[in-house]
């Protein structure tokens, strides 16, 4: 039996607007609101949304990098603001990756030094067996050894990725949180590094959050979806219930708008049409957060806050939405789901 | 067969841009970086053709050497480029100046870095009406207005007074399309205007830019490194690698029975839908092609699984042996002739 690695109870980020010259707190950014949610060891939830949904920020929040402002979150058993409160305690638990490799590589430093350091500062190995150990990462993720003696610029987009997970496993962490890693590679590439991760993490037993925008990648790599906009989950289940029968409107509108490669389906598919209307983070509207964007939207949905429920007493797959009852609204959203998927 | 009747071949009702044998390199002498090598393309009045390629393929070089907005060290090593039988490359500056806008139109990827952030959008889309066409300040707003009803940003009016950083990203996306169209172009090229996009968005921004394809009745290029993105809204598709044209089909064709094996590799890397996760992707092998390094013979050799002698030493010609097909193949060893070949001549569909 599996049990959850990483536990989210009713955890917000909020974040102070500042103004004027005594930077009095002027109001607040509503960032992720009241979210909970668990991954299973050896595992991997795929976080999807859209820009400002609040799905980097539940990464970050996830290593530290984000103070919580409300909410428990447990990692392999553990407060996270306890192991916070160890110094070097978190990292050798939680890493994470970014989206560019090329950011977060130090360019003046060779890929060697870059993971030498991260042994070094750990304490885990120092000289001949550091060396060894950098030799034995980059075979880990698919490098020859010599690319230990190059700079980040002088390295293709996956080969640099591979560096940074390289980089990630140096202090053989249980969690990482994977955020938008392969979205800046070609497509002929992501496959490679796809299939890397999904290698580690079953010889490794390895947890992972994987955060992205891209809905096809994510039902490849995920055991289970969670669907964030505005800062809340709209949707959470196992991923081939989320994907075959989404509960939420805005779930629904995901699956229509990925690209399908066959011009047949592409052309001909059922869509779920929305509104792009980004939600306000600093001014929260009352009730449901993707109102002004939904076609079904009616009062309730304006002045109250949809729980998240399951139909029928489903307890795994659960969405926030008033009306997902409704045989018109299921209706509609299966048909997408179908569409999308055939 | 020359190029000039493949080109024919292609596009029915004779083409309205057309890009022959175009080569763009980088520096000079011995030192010259080629980027781009003997592409030739073709659009018809109203047709959409998608180009697509991984980057540095060459496929945004192409078409800004097209439009002769090339960055400095570059330019032309061969070729012409016509539009309706004017060869772009032979006008002066002052020529080419009209040409942008009122018969190639250019949306590029990144709305944010080609709105001017200090000028209001109105008052940027009004500019080039004032100075090119010679419109009244009064009628250019009024232009200006249509034009934002028209790419569907709501409340046009207002949204002249806004500068670029207080619309989202769509609605730059949008603001930037109605420039692009507001000279009535006869060619729209895209560069990939949905990449930086969220997917709800993207999705709104190509169904867009396919109704004022249809309804303006202009030819549009369509640049990507996404198939799913040519699937929805091209006719026909040429696909690039390492800055040559390695295929070009219609794109039903491209995506049944694809007959480069680079393409067919491409399709096959695809992560879809509904896919099971103890399935493994299937990714390209090897790296993409570096300029600076070129292979001898087919670039695409050292990723390809049908490769035999031949391939490491010679570069394959385009050339389309299915006869009557419409079905240029840059590959000495076709793989995948044969499905193409039964699809041409069960042309019933």
């Amino acid at each position: 039996m599996t049990r959850p690695a990483i536990q989210l109870e009713n955890v917000s980020v909020r974040y102070p607007i500042r103004k004027g010259l005594l930077r009095r707190v002027v109001g607040e950014v509503h960032a992720v609101e009241d979210i909970s949610f668990s991954i299973n060891e050896g595992e991997t939830v795929g976080l999807v949304g859209e820009s400002g949904s609040g799905k980097s920020t539940t990464g970050r929040a996830l290593l530290g990098l984000s103070p919580l402002s409300a909410g428990e979150v447990q990692c392999f058993g553990r407060d996270l603001r306890s192991l916070l409160a160890e110094r070097g305690t978190l990292p050798r638990v939680s890493q994470i990756v970014f989206q560019d490799p090329y950011a977060s590589l130090n360019p003046r430093m060779t890929v060697g030094e870059t993971l030498r350091e991260v042994l070094e500062v750990h304490g885990l190995a120092t000289g001949a067996a550091a060396k060894a150990r950098v030799n034995q990462l980059l075979a880990d993720v698919g490098l020859r050894e010599d690319i230990a003696e190059r700079h980040p610029h002088s390295l293709s987009g996956g080969q640099r990725q591979r560096v940074a997970i390289a980089r990630a496993l140096a202090i053989e962490p249980r969690f990482i949180v994977l955020d938008e890693v392969v979205s800046a590679l070609d497509v002929s590439i992501q496959g490679q590094i796809v299939n890397l991760l999904q290698d580690l993490q079953r010889t490794r037993n390895l947890t992972y959050l994987f955060i992205t925008h891209d809905l096809s990648i994510v039902s490849h790599v995920s055991h289970s979806i969670v669907v964030m906009y505005g800062g809340q989950i709209m949707e959470k289940g196992p991923r081939r219930s989320v994907f075959a029968a989404p509960l939420h409107p805005y779930t629904s509108a995901l699956l229509s708008a990925v690209p399908i490669p066959d011009p047949k389906i592409e052309r001909t598919r059922p869509r779920l049409d929305v509104r792009s209307e980004p939600p306000d983070p600093t001014a929260p509207l009352p009730g449901c957060r993707f109102q002004r964007s939904c076609p079904f939207a009616t009062q309730i949905c304006r002045t109250e806050r949809p729980p998240l429920r399951g139909l029928g007493g489903d307890t795994d797959h659960v969405a926030a939405c008033h009306r997902m009852e409704e045989p018109h609204v299921r209706e509609a959203l299966t048909r997408t789901a179908r569409g999308a998927l055939s | 067969m020359t190029m000039v009747e493949q080109t024919q071949i292609l596009s029915p009702t004779g083409p309205v841009l057309e890009l022959r044998g175009l080569g763009v390199g980088y520096g000079r002498g011995e030192n010259v970086l080629q980027v781009v090598h003997d592409v030739s393309l073709s659009v018809a009045r109203g047709e959409a053709l998608g180009i697509v390629g991984e980057s540095g393929c060459g496929k945004s070089q192409t078409m800004l050497a097209a439009l002769r907005l090339l960055p400095r060290g570059g330019r032309v090593t061969s070729g012409q480029v016509f539009l309706e039988g004017r060869n772009l490359l032979e006008l002066s500056e002052r020529e080419m100046r009209k040409v942008r806008g009122g018969g190639i139109a250019l949306i590029s990827q990144d709305a944010l870095t080609a709105l001017n952030p200090a000028m209001t959008i109105g008052a940027q889309m009004a500019e080039p009406m004032v100075h090119y066409q010679g419109m009244t300040r009064a009628a250019a707003t009024k232009r200006c207005t249509e034009l934002l009803d028209l790419v569907g940003i709501p409340g046009a009016a207002a949204r002249l007074r806004s500068y670029p950083h207080e619309l989202s990203g769509g609605m730059r996306q949008r603001a930037l399309i109605a420039m692009a169209i507001s000279a009535n172009p006869k060619v729209l090229i895209a560069d990939e205007p949905t990449t930086a996009l969220d997917v709800t968005t993207q999705s709104q921004i190509l169904r867009l830019i396919d109704r004022l394809r249809k309804d303006l009745g202009m030819a549009l290029i369509l640049i990507t490194h996404d198939l799913g993105v040519v699937a929805g809204v091209t006719d026909r598709v040429s696909v690039l690698y390492a800055g040559r044209v390695v295929e070009t089909a219609e794109t039903q064709t491209l995506f049944e029975s694809p007959r480069h094996p680079y393409t067919k590799a491409l399709l096959d890397s695809i992560a879809r839908l509904g896919d099971e996760s103890s399935e493994r992707l299937r990714p390209i092998p090897g790296l993409p092609p570096d300029p600076n390094n070129p292979v001898p013979g087919c670039p695409f050799n050292p990723r390809c699984s049908h490769v035999v002698p031949l391939c490491r030493s010679v570069l394959p010609e385009l050339e389309d042996r299915v006869k009557g097909g419409s079905h240029p193949v840059r590959c000495h060893v076709d793989p995948y002739v044969e499905p193409a070949r039964r699809l041409a001549s069960g042309a019933a569909r």
